[in-house]
């Protein structure tokens, strides 16, 4: 039974390569969204068992959706997926509760990896 | 063989004292023990199982502890006790009344030894006498006649000779060194096998990833005491294969990692031939065996240590930020344990995780941190090692981070907790929480103090309670840890009864304060009336002017218009200004204060109490040691003799209980040797042939009173009065004047007791002049009752609290001085005329006899008004129990509770004085000596 | 030495490390060698950079990205249309020549690319000189490179007549790639880094 994963990214590229690594490791691509807006909205909707979460987007940004979703199911595994490697911001999302993050650019290996990881 | 491994004299000497706390706890119970099943035996009846199983346990638990440390006198002795508590209890040996005689032969011995570690920090003792009659009593021989008591409360005399070997001297060829080796066998095979198990224990618990930095100190240990035992009883294959594990050991000792696997797996294959071996002699094969080959293995891998002292760990390509350094689950931070108390109160499993973060992660802090957030939403971290802000990134090695961890979840879940990229779990042991609290007495004390605020959030027995049952317990039971207890420097209980007296002080100050405000207040008040007056005169003013402008109305209209405009602005003034000055609000808030003020003072009362609390013990500490003197004196003079003992849970302040020692011992012994008849006497009395010592305590009002009586032949007053008269403590015509009473007290006169009646036990230069001073620098008293024929009861009155009493507060030639409140009897007034002169001393009549009053400044420097003047005199009438008089003052300020700050030394003998205190508005009083000044008077 | 002198200095520092920053991790996004084939901080007077840009007149897909915090800056990043395809696939993994024609993916590529260097940029701030800088969401425009520096420069403009530039090259090599980056303070950003590094 292949888990359903969310992706959250501004850049359609980024989404795109993330649906390439992780769609060969057997994971099902179920959703994506443009923002944190959307990212919220798509949740709700689809209910996926990972997501991959970007920080700076329009709209609102990643560290607001993750602590939105959060709050809607505070079982939600989310992989922050950012080129932001800042103490204050990851720890933010850490604390809020995301699972695990993934520098920008990162490995394939990584992604696999982190997402596995995750999904247990 | 006292040698020390390399600890520092601050640890030997902690570990001196627990031991020490724990061997008193075992020698109370082994002493009830042995007296219960003493009186048990004379009747014809059978021990109990248990109790003799609880004499052995304590037996060994010493011993074990003892070998632990090398106290080599005290672990063979205890040894030697153990072996003839296991033969009784495995029914191999009567339970006679000469084994008890030879167990509290050993058991004083074994008292003396434990002073001596107390007092000069080893064991060193001549046990020879207690050791032989315990091996005789083993052996089936008749018991020597000699029995003398061999405990000296003090020290031991210094060791004869070399500390004790385990075996004693005679191991020599001759006929009974066979038997005694076979005995030594047994002991020898027991013993290692604890230490085999021991060493296994460790080396499993290492393999198991469970390091603790001790360990290999302890492999050294044992090894060191396994050669050493197997030295004793001449097996050389022992002892060369342990001394060369010893030697690799050795080298270890202070690592701080655990030792490479190849090192492991040796000391296993090491302790399991010892193992074997041991295994043999027990069954009876005596013969050596070869270690040859295993020696062998050892001295390569001696010599390869010694050639590359990078040491036993492995060693990867990029240094290793190493092993965490482990957690000592015994020796966390206060803010630690008061998580471990958290996870304990939750009923959690409790764990040893560990994680690695990979070496290439750029942001490893940031890892650990997550890692470190997870785990807290799932669970309790009680301690990480290290901290995420300890963690280097630029660093290339793995990092390795050890949790002490806490959760609900089950083992198998927690790894989903840290599954996270870039970490790996490197190991999760659950910790048995039973094990990590063994019978050590000594939780560490930051632990424990920060165990006990935790308590709040999980409701724990109350103290009292807990001591009670304690006290129970110890009577049936062997003493357990009592978990609701801590340790507590004396010290600092001393501080913080020296702070609930200053808090009496700083609650006076407020009082006083409040009352020069209420002074103020109606000063104020004064004032008001006074403005009310002005007013009035005033209007006054006004109407005689208005009259006096109308007749020179004609003449001055202007000015009168003026004139009368400032009246009325003035007027005005007053009457706003009357208006405002209201006390209203002061009274109110003068109100709240007073309010704030009581709370106050319930609450500094509450806390000298809770603090009281805290130095309270029960009596029973004191009084446990009566029965086994009692028991030794009544034997030693052939008296029979019972101790009734009630009241033992009484509490009182330690400190008291430490100076109630010596006095209450020297009553018991006077009442045992010279209160009770002998048993013919008695006899002839138509009294009981046993005589009755009662020793009892219980608190009355704010003090304890003990007491200690016999049913023997009484106080003759005459005698007494006689013998005091020889000695020319008193004179003639007080001899006469005296009443019985009196007289009885003069055994209280310095100089009374004499060597004339010593008996071994009695004459120790310790008269009941000494005893009563010593009751009289705790605030106590002491009285006596008696009556010839039926016996002497001794009656002690100490306060509770030492430092803060009630009292009276008078003024006399404009000095403050307190009078003990207990010591006031009542205040009478007194007019000039109702003062008579008998025999030069003032005297009032009071009721229906006769009081006379003190002329203080006979007794102290001061000035006082003469009797006799026109106006009525107050008099307050102090009395010692006995005696009153009365003692004239100039004012009386009013009762009140002051702290006693003693005297500064060369103050101590001035007579009359005993004390002084500071009062709230900063004066000083003095305290009045009530015993003194009534003395002075006669 | 001067006040200038010393920020002018201290504004070399920051370019330095920014831009040695976004070489490494243009590297590794792309899994090609970045060389740095021109690093400079001028000032730059505001005619002659309009009429240079005009000169080559190329035309450019740009991410415009603003760094707010501390010391505002401007970002941006462009690259010309043929590289820009490129790119994509070097982005995607793919073999180059994969994508032909110009479309939303492309222009997410250079999107994301700028957001990676900014961002990067805003860590080399954040971590190394304690100045706590985010990048805004990219905006992408494809236009003539004269036309969007105007654009990129003209607040400032307005405002006086020179402007400090920190401009660098980067060259893949593998791929003969050439792109360009541009980081402009704004008002105040400068001191504000001095300051910053000052109490370093």
């Amino acid at each position: 039974m292949s888990r359903k994963l969310l992706l959250v990214d501004d850049a359609p590229i980024i989404r795109l390569k993330l649906k390439n690594i992780l769609q060969a490791q057997n994971y099902e691509v179920v959703g994506e969204a443009n923002n944190g807006v959307e990212a919220i909205e798509k949740y709700k909707e689809l209910k996926p068992d990972l997501v991959t979460m970007d920080i700076v987007m329009p709209e609102k940004d990643g560290i607001e959706a993750l602590g939105d979703i959060l709050k809607i199911d505070s079982n939600a595994k989310v992989v922050m997926v950012t080129a932001i490697d800042q103490r204050d911001s990851l720890m933010k999302a850490i604390q809020l509760g995301a699972v695990d993050y993934i520098i920008k650019p990162f490995e394939d290996e990584r992604v696999i990896e982190a997402i596995n990881k995750a999904a247990g | 063989m006292a040698e020390s491994y390399e600890m520092s004299d601050d640890e030997k000497q902690e570990i001196i004292e627990e031991f020490l706390a724990e061997s008193d706890q075992y020698l109370q119970s082994l002493n009830d023990c042995l007296l219960k099943a003493e009186e048990l035996i004379k009747g014809g009846q059978t021990v109990e199982k248990d109790d003799i199983n609880l004499m052995f346990r304590a037996a060994h638990t010493i011993k074990g502890t003892a070998s632990f440390i090398d106290l080599t006198t005290i672990s063979h002795l205890t040894h030697e006790m153990e072996t003839v508590l296991d033969r009784i209890r495995n029914d191999q040996m009567d339970f006679t009344v000469e084994a008890i005689d030879v167990l509290f032969a050993a058991f004083d011995s074994l008292s003396a030894l434990l002073e001596r570690l107390k007092t000069e920090g080893d064991d060193q003792g001549d046990v020879s006498e207690s050791l032989e009659k315990i091996r005789q009593i083993l052996s089936g021989e008749a018991p020597a006649a000699a029995e003398e008591p061999v405990a000296a409360e003090k020290p031991a005399e210094p060791a004869v000779e070399e500390p004790q070997e385990v075996v004693p001297e005679e191991s020599e060829a001759s006929s009974e060194s066979d038997e005694e080796l076979e005995k030594y066998w047994a002991a020898f095979i027991e013993d290692t096998q604890q230490n085999i198990e021991r060493f296994d224990e460790i080396l499993l618990n290492m393999e198991k990833g469970d390091f603790k930095p001790d360990y290999l100190n302890e492999l050294f240990r044992i090894s060191h005491t396994i050669k050493g035992s197997s030295g004793i009883v001449k097996r050389r294959d022992l002892e060369m294969l342990s001394h060369k594990m010893e030697d690799i050991l050795s080298g270890m000792r202070e690592k701080e990692e655990p030792p490479a696997e190849h090192i492991t797996t040796l000391l296993f294959k090491g302790i399991d031939w010892i193992k074997e071996t041991v295994n043999e002699i027990q069954s009876g094969k005596r013969q050596e065996r070869d270690p040859g080959e295993l020696v062998q293995e050892f001295e390569k891998l001696l010599a390869a240590e010694a050639a590359s002292p990078a040491g036993a760990s492995e060693v990867s390509a990029p240094a290793d930020q190493g092993q965490a350094p482990a957690i000592d689950i015994n020796a966390l931070n206060s803010e630690q344990a008061i998580k471990l108390e958290e996870a304990r109160g939750l009923k959690q499993a409790v764990y040893n995780l560990t994680i690695a973060v990979s070496e290439k992660c750029p942001a490893k802090s940031m890892k650990a941190m997550l890692a470190k957030e997870r785990l807290s939403k799932e669970g309790i971290i009680i301690a990480m090692v290290p901290e995420e802000t300890a963690i280097d990134d630029s660093s290339t090695a793995k990092v390795s981070i050890q949790f002490l961890y806490s959760t609900s979840e089950s083992q198998e879940g927690i790894p989903a907790f840290v599954s996270i990229d870039e970490i790996e779990l490197v190991s999760l042991d659950k910790i048995d929480m039973a094990e990590e609290k063994p019978a050590e007495p000594a939780v560490a004390e930051p632990k424990a103090a920060a165990a006990a605020p935790a308590a709040a959030a999980k409701p724990q027995a109350a103290q009292k309670p807990v001591k009670k049952e304690a006290a129970k317990e110890k009577q049936s039971k062997s003493a357990p840890v009592e978990v609701t207890s801590m340790r507590v420097d004396v010290r600092k209980l001393d501080n913080l009864m020296n702070l609930a007296g200053e808090l009496v002080i700083t609650r006076a100050r407020f009082s006083q304060l409040l009352l020069e405000l209420r002074n103020e207040v109606s000063s104020t008040r004064q004032t008001i009336d006074k403005f009310r007056e002005i007013e009035n005169s005033l209007m006054g003013l006004k109407m005689k002017t208005a009259e006096t402008v109308s007749s020179a109305e004609a003449n001055g209209g202007q000015d009168r218009d003026e004139l009368k405009k400032m009246i009325e602005t003035i007027g005005q003034k007053f009457q706003d200004t009357s208006r405002q000055t209201s006390t209203k609000l002061i009274t109110e808030k003068i109100y709240n204060m007073d309010e704030a003020t009581r709370n106050l003072e319930k609450l500094s009362s509450d806390i000298q109490n809770g603090v009281m609390q805290t130095r309270m013990v029960p009596i029973e500490g004191v009084f446990s040691r009566f029965k086994r003197l009692v028991r030794d004196i009544a034997k030693e003079i052939k008296k029979d003799v019972k101790l009734d003992i009630y009241g033992e849970d009484t509490e009182l302040d330690k400190k008291i209980t430490d100076e109630l020692g010596d006095p209450l011992t020297h009553m018991i012994r006077n009442a045992v040797d010279h209160g009770l008849e002998n048993t013919e006497e008695r006899k002839a009395t138509d009294k009981p042939q046993q005589g009755t010592v009662t020793l009892g305590a219980m608190h009355k009002g704010n003090n304890i009173c003990i007491e200690i009586s016999d049913d023997g032949k009484g106080l003759d007053p005459d005698k007494i009065a006689n013998k005091a008269f020889e000695k020319e403590i008193i004179t003639e015509d007080a001899l006469e004047q005296m009443s019985d009473r009196e007289k009885m007290g003069l055994i209280f006169a310095p100089g009374f007791s004499t060597a004339e009646q010593v008996t071994g036990l009695s004459g120790r230069g310790v008269g009941m002049d000494v005893v009563k001073k010593m009751i009289e620098s705790l605030n106590g008293t002491v009285d006596i009752e008696s009556e010839m024929g039926q016996g002497t009861s001794f009656k002690l009155k100490i306060p509770l609290t030492l430092a803060i009493i009630q009292a009276l507060l008078v003024v006399i030639d404009n000095e403050v001085f307190a009078l003990p409140l207990e010591s006031v009897s009542e205040i009478v007034k007194v007019m000039p005329d109702e003062v008579y002169r008998i025999e030069g001393t003032a005297t009032i009549k009071l009721r229906d006899h006769t009081l006379s009053l003190v002329e203080l400044e006979k007794v102290i420097q001061i000035e006082q008004k003469k009797i006799g003047a026109d106006d009525e005199r107050r008099v307050v009438v102090i009395t010692d129990g006995e005696n009153q008089v009365g003692i004239c003052v100039d004012e009386l300020i009013g009762e009140d509770e002051i702290v006693i700050k003693s005297l500064p030394v060369h103050f101590t003998n001035v007579i009359g004085i005993s004390g002084a205190s500071i009062l709230g508005d900063g004066r000083i009083c003095l305290i009045l000596d009530v015993g003194a000044i009534i003395k002075e008077a006669q | 030495m001067s006040e200038t002198t010393r920020l002018d200095k201290m504004i070399q520092l920051v370019a330095e490390q920014a831009i040695e920053k976004s070489s490494q991790v243009l590297s590794k996004l792309l899994k090609q060698g970045a060389k740095i084939e021109l690093k400079q901080v001028s000032l730059m007077d505001i005619a002659l950079v309009t009429e240079k840009m005009n000169e080559e007149d190329k035309e450019v897909v740009a991410a415009f990205i603003g760094l707010e915090g501390d010391a505002p800056f401007k970002f941006l990043f462009s690259v010309g249309m043929a590289d820009a395809l490129q790119i994509t696939d070097l982005f995607l993994g793919q073999e180059t020549g994969t994508t032909i024609a110009f479309d939303d993916m492309t222009a997410s590529a250079v999107q994301e690319v700028g957001n990676i260097l900014s961002s990067a940029i805003s860590n080399v701030f954040s971590q190394d000189f304690q100045v706590e800088m985010k990048p805004t969401p990219p905006e992408v425009i494809q236009d003539y490179l004269g036309t969007l520096f105007q654009q990129f420069i003209m607040d400032l403009a307005m405002e006086s007549d020179q402007i400090l530039i920190i401009e660098s090259k980067f060259k893949i090599v593998r791929s003969e790639l050439d792109c360009y980056m541009y980081l402009l303070p704004l008002a105040g950003s400068t001191e504000a880094l001095g300051m910053a590094t000052g109490m370093k």
